[in-house]
């Protein structure tokens, strides 16, 4: 599945596909549900949201015991660039930073800015025993 | 808004300065305090910046510092104007001054009634043809073009309008970007891994907060940060290890997270959005975003300890490493230089003051700085120096006059032109002809040396849709001018919002939109007012038909009529009390100068709540403010007055008055209006209200003088008297001594329900069944031979009885299984005036219950019939259950009590209410009707009242009607009374209180006399 076929996930889609990249392997419907419930679905809608993966593509089902397991068969290192073809998000991503605390916020700092930031801060270390 | 512009400027200005000055002083404060200390007073200068001060404060604030907006951002025209009079007083302002917000005007056509070309007399109509000049010329008439009404947009309101629009745009942009960012981020994040978590744990351990954030890991995020606000998380770098570092990222997060540095990022966004224009405030919200990073950098190593200071800096200089990955705003990212500040605050070792006293004395400073200069930022008064405390008391007149020289009043002639006959001038010396307008289409004004004159006609043809024709003379009349004013801006506006087209039949008739003048009046040769409202007219040739808006405009021109400029569109319903006002009755406007005004506010629930209907502005019309006179209305004659109604305004042609200069003799700040209370629109409560102090205070006077009223009231009584001959007494409520008729069978132990005329001829007895359908229908008996011979007629009032029976769901009341309840009907007066006149009062009555417990419950529900044929048949007056009364109480009466109706003649008669909270209140509860009992209003017996013992009385209860004969007869009381006499027993808060009130007059006015009914001896009383 290439790139350009990939649709953008809808937010509710996109949560199960989380959960199942963040697992270590495949979950049952009863584990999904168990990560989920946060969200207060109704098992028929977690049930619905994952037939519409499977049918994308994105998810893929095998039998075990009496149920399912699922896996992502959508990889995220795919799926994310996909996230990032909205120009509305390119146009404003950068713009947001003043509502959001970052420890170290930068712009245009090169190898030597760096370097000499290090220097400084050795020579802070041996100043201050 | 463009008061909150210049509000919020003037804060930019000072509070900017405050922070240029600490900024300037932070290297040096710096070595004193910490970075903690800093941010507090950056958030002190932003909650500062954020809060309209103006508003806050109170309004006798002293004002060193006055800013005064050039005059030419002021007004559209020229220089010299009196400038902006709004911010006068200061106030709460309104963000709704402009029109384009008000409400559009109810959706539904017009109604048909309200078309202009109903007459509408104002009640207060005597206007004084003032003296004119004999020898006038016709001379020239010149005439001069008024300027578009567009141009009353002043530059000050583009200013502020720019202002808005970059505010909505700085906040937009910076929060759109924000929920953009936040979406996509959240959209690509995955819960982090162990490792984090466990690392978080570890960091909670030592910072703990209330709740523990979401930790959550995204490719996007270079180092660790925090977002959101109500619901914060944590974000670190995707597939990275927490390492060394990782737990001094998470602390630095957490300590934000502890201090509300997210909040406080907000409100600086906030401070942007208001501020745009200022650098200083885009460098406070920098340099507060440093601050509070060195702030948490400190509070990190104050929770670690000092041993944790190189690696944290190491960790510092990582994230600083990595930082540059996503495009930040230049504006917010690090340089060296500031990363070199920081590395160097951490080591500065020196001890910092906590600096609580500094910080109070510097927010305190900037505080009082802001509020100072916002208090006065608004446009002082022209003339007024620039520098200047208003005076310690705050005399309220000073606040609202100003440097205008106005005139003292003016000669109102809207509605007034033709009143009785006589015009305010000389029509003929008007060079142009008013016949086809219809007089209440006229407005205009004179001054008071009647050297001013003016008129506004409406102008306008199919050409000239809204056109006004605005005639002025300033010579007494000898010269005129005319100018157009062309109102077909505003008249679109209004036709859109009322779906004028809608009414149009054909495009072939010619529909003409109409500008209709209400208001037309100069306070000074300078400025002026003028209110219309608009009419369209549509429809085929010979039926033309008309409707009229419910909005109105009210104008004002600062250039004696140059131009002109919107002070108010809408139709009433943001300036009073959400329902629309029509101003097409009486005068309802009044102008003192070019900010305070008055506005009659003719509307629903204006009279509520004890108030008068009157609204003030204090800027020139743009709100209005419905005045407290609650002062004066308790000194009011027979105050508390439940309606209280304010009609119009009075002008110098008002005669009659019991001060005959109380208008021309007025000074500035003078204004009066008629106004009337619970006994309506009748002289005998009319009363001119009227304020020598800009409308701060009030005063009362009758409208007219002790003369006038004592013939009105004369006349009022000479009303009262019937034509036909009537009994001035008789035994009503008893049949006195004549003998009742034996056919009737046994009759009720006390048979109050019967008449009989002073020379005991004529009486009768309405007799209720008692049992079975009998139960259903009166026997009225009568007799006009003394009781030789009677005759009777059955009255059947089942339909009545079983709809009262069922409203009241009166077989609720029956107990399980038990079905015997029955309605009754029962009188409760039976009473003839004359041979031919007579009244019958009945009720409902409802029985059940087993026979030896029978109970019974009464209606409130009564029907009042007459007759005028004696008895041959009858007409309904009323039906009801009385909650419909004038000045009662809203709720139903108890007709089973006492006697309560006395009829004294075919229209006038009494009603004593009992329950139904009447007479705990202060107030008697004596009823009388003027038309046959159709309405009963609730008398003001006050001024007797207030002459009892004792008095004022809490419990005021008249009883019952008193007659001939019965328990409580008064031989004397009766001896010489005549048609219009009447007496009734009453008490007070003391049984003992007992009192009788009797009228001579038909109830105009009454005397109470103090007996007991063992003693005739008169004891006490008022009469005179």
């Amino acid at each position: 599945m290439s790139e350009l076929e990939i649709k953008r996930l809808p937010d509710a889609e996109l949560e199960i596909m989380k959960e199942l990249w963040a697992a270590p392997g495949p979950l049952t419907r009863a584990q999904l549900e168990e990560r989920l419930a946060r969200r207060r679905w109704a098992s028929t809608t977690l049930l619905a949201l994952l037939g519409r993966l499977e049918a994308k593509g994105c998810v893929s089902r095998e039998k075990q015991g009496k149920g399912y397991l699922y896996a992502a068969a959508l990889a995220r290192e795919d799926y994310l660039p996909v996230e990032s073809r909205s120009a509305l998000e390119r146009m404003f991503g950068g713009s947001a930073k003043n509502l959001i605390a970052a420890m170290a916020q930068t712009k245009g700092l090169s190898k030597e800015d760096i370097d000499e930031l290090a220097a400084y801060l050795e020579e802070l270390k041996q100043g201050g025993r | 808004m463009r008061t909150l512009f210049l509000d919020y400027f003037a804060q930019s200005l000072v509070l900017g300065l405050a922070v240029l000055a600490l900024l300037a002083a932070a290297p040096l404060l710096q070595k004193r305090y910490s970075a903690r200390w800093f941010c507090r007073a950056w958030l002190a200068l932003a909650v500062l910046l954020v809060l309209p001060l103006r508003v806050l404060l109170p309004q006798s604030a002293p004002a060193p510092v006055t800013l005064t907006p050039p005059p030419a951002l002021l007004a559209a025209e020229g220089p010299g104007e009196a400038p902006e009079p709004q911010a006068a007083v200061p106030g709460p302002d309104t963000e709704h001054l402009t029109a384009p917000d008000i409400p559009s005007g109810q959706a539904a056509a017009p109604a048909p009634d309200q078309s202009a070309g109903q007459p509408v007399t104002p009640p207060e109509t005597d206007y004084a043809a003032p003296v004119m000049p004999d020898a006038l010329s016709e001379s020239e008439t010149t005439v001069s073009v008024s300027a578009s009404p567009l141009a009353a947009f002043a530059p000050l309101d583009w200013l502020a309008l720019l202002w808005l629009a970059g505010a909505l745009g700085v906040a937009g942009w910076q929060w759109f970007a924000y929920f953009v960012w936040r979406r996509k981020t959240m959209r690509r994040a995955l819960p982090a891994d162990e490792s984090w978590q466990a690392a978080l744990n570890e960091a909670l351990a030592r910072q703990p907060l209330a709740k523990r954030p979401r930790l959550l890991e995204c490719p996007d995020a270079a180092g660790a940060m925090a977002a959101g606000i109500l619901r914060p998380v944590l974000l670190v770098p995707e597939s990275a290890q927490p390492g060394a570092d990782g737990a001094y990222l998470l602390a630095h997060e957490l300590v934000h997270l502890r201090r509300r540095d997210l909040a406080r990022k907000a409100l600086f966004s906030l401070v942007l959005a208001l501020h745009w224009y200022n650098p200083a405030a885009w460098l406070l919200a920098k340099r507060a975003g440093r601050d509070m990073e060195t702030a948490c950098d400190e509070a990190v190593l104050a929770a670690l300890g000092t041993e944790h200071r190189a690696a944290y800096c190491d960790a510092l200089l990582h994230a600083v490493g990595h930082g540059r990955a996503p495009a930040l705003t230049t504006c917010f990212s690090l340089t060296k230089k500031d990363v070199k500040a920081r590395f160097a605050r951490l080591w500065d070792t020196s001890p910092k003051r906590r600096g609580a006293a500094a910080l109070a004395v510097f927010c305190l400073a900037a505080a009082l700085a802001g509020a100072l200069v916002a208090c006065n930022a608004a446009p002082a008064e022209s003339g007024e120096p620039p520098v200047s405390a208003p005076p310690a008391s705050a005399a309220p007149v000073s606040d609202l006059s100003t440097s205008t020289e106005v005139w003292p009043s003016v000669y109102y002639s809207h509605n007034g032109i033709y009143t009785t006959g006589n015009a305010l001038f000389p029509l003929e010396m008007l060079p142009t002809n008013l016949n086809d307008i219809s007089y209440n289409q006229i407005a205009g004004y004179a001054s008071p040396d009647q050297k001013y004159w003016g008129l506004a006609l409406p102008d306008a043809d199919a050409e000239h849709p809204g056109q006004l024709a605005l005639w002025t003379s300033d010579d007494g009349g000898e010269n005129w001018t005319s100018a157009p004013l062309d109102c077909s801006p505003w008249l679109e506006r209004m036709g859109e919002e009322e779906h004028w087209e809608s009414h149009k039949q054909s495009v072939f008739n010619k529909s003409i939109a109409w500008a209709i003048p209400r208001h037309y009046q100069f306070v000074s040769p300078e400025v002026g007012f003028l209110a219309f409202y608009g009419m369209y007219e549509s429809g085929p040739t010979d039926k033309r038909f008309t409707v009229s808006s419910d909005t109105f405009v009210l104008l004002r021109t600062l250039d004696g009529g140059e131009s002109w400029q919107e002070m108010y569109f809408g139709d009433g319903r943001d300036a009073g009390n959400g329902t629309p006002l029509n101003i097409v009755i009486s005068t309802p406007f009044a102008f003192l100068n070019e900010n305070v005004g008055f506005l009659c506010a003719h509307g629903e629930g204006y009279n509520e709540k004890g108030r008068f209907n009157l609204l003030r502005t204090t800027d020139g019309g743009q709100t209005w403010q419905q005045l407290d006179l609650g002062e004066v209305a308790d000194t009011l004659p027979g105050a508390p007055w439940q309606r209280r109604h304010v009609c119009g305004a009075l002008g110098c042609s008002t005669r009659h008055l019991p001060q005959e200069d109380l208008i021309t003799g007025a000074q500035p700040g003078f204004a009066a209006f008629t106004a009337w209370g619970d006994k309506g629109d009748t002289l005998g409560d009319m009363v001119v209200l009227y304020t020598r102090d800009w409308g701060e205070s009030w005063q009362w006077m009758y409208r007219y003088n002790d003369e006038m009223r004592a013939q009105y009231t004369e006349s009022l009584i000479r009303s009262y008297v019937s034509e036909e001959e009537v009994w001035p007494a008789a035994y009503y409520n008893g049949a006195g001594p004549v003998p009742l008729p034996e056919e009737a069978g046994e009759l009720p132990p006390v048979a109050p329900f019967s008449y009989a005329s002073p020379d005991l001829q004529y009486a009768g007895l309405a007799q209720y069944g008692l049992e079975g359908d009998a139960q259903k229908s009166l026997t009225l008996w009568n007799t006009t031979d003394g009781g030789e011979t009677w005759t009777s007629t059955t009255l059947d009032c089942s339909d009545w009885l079983e709809k009262t029976a069922q409203k009241n769901d009166w077989a609720s009341l029956e107990a399980d299984g038990v079905a015997n309840g029955a309605a009754r009907v029962r009188p409760s007066a039976y009473q003839f005036v004359s041979p031919n006149t007579g009244f019958l009062v009945y009720y409902a009555e409802w029985g059940y219950g087993p026979a030896h417990d029978r109970h019974f419950v009464s209606s409130a529900d009564f029907v009042v019939l007459r007759t005028t044929d004696g008895g041959e048949s009858w007409q309904e007056m009323y039906s009801g259950d009385g909650s419909d009364f004038g000045g009662g109480t809203g709720k139903g009466l108890a007709l089973s009590a006492c006697r309560p109706f006395l009829f004294l003649n075919e229209r006038v008669g009494f009603l004593c209410a009992h329950g139904g909270d009447y007479g705990t209140n202060g107030r008697f509860n004596l009823l009388r009707t003027l038309n046959g009992g159709q309405t009963w209003q609730l008398l003001d017996l006050g001024e007797a009242a207030a002459t009892l013992p004792g008095a004022p009385w809490e419990n005021c209860h008249v009883c019952s009607a008193l007659s001939l004969g019965g328990p409580e007869y008064e031989p004397d009381l009766f001896a010489d009374a005549q048609p219009g006499f009447a007496a009734f027993t009453a008490w007070g808060d003391d049984s003992s209180d007992r009192v009788i009130f009797y009228t001579r007059d038909w109830g105009e006015s009454w005397q109470w006399m103090k007996r007991t009914p063992a003693d005739t001896t008169p004891q006490e009383g008022n009469e005179p």
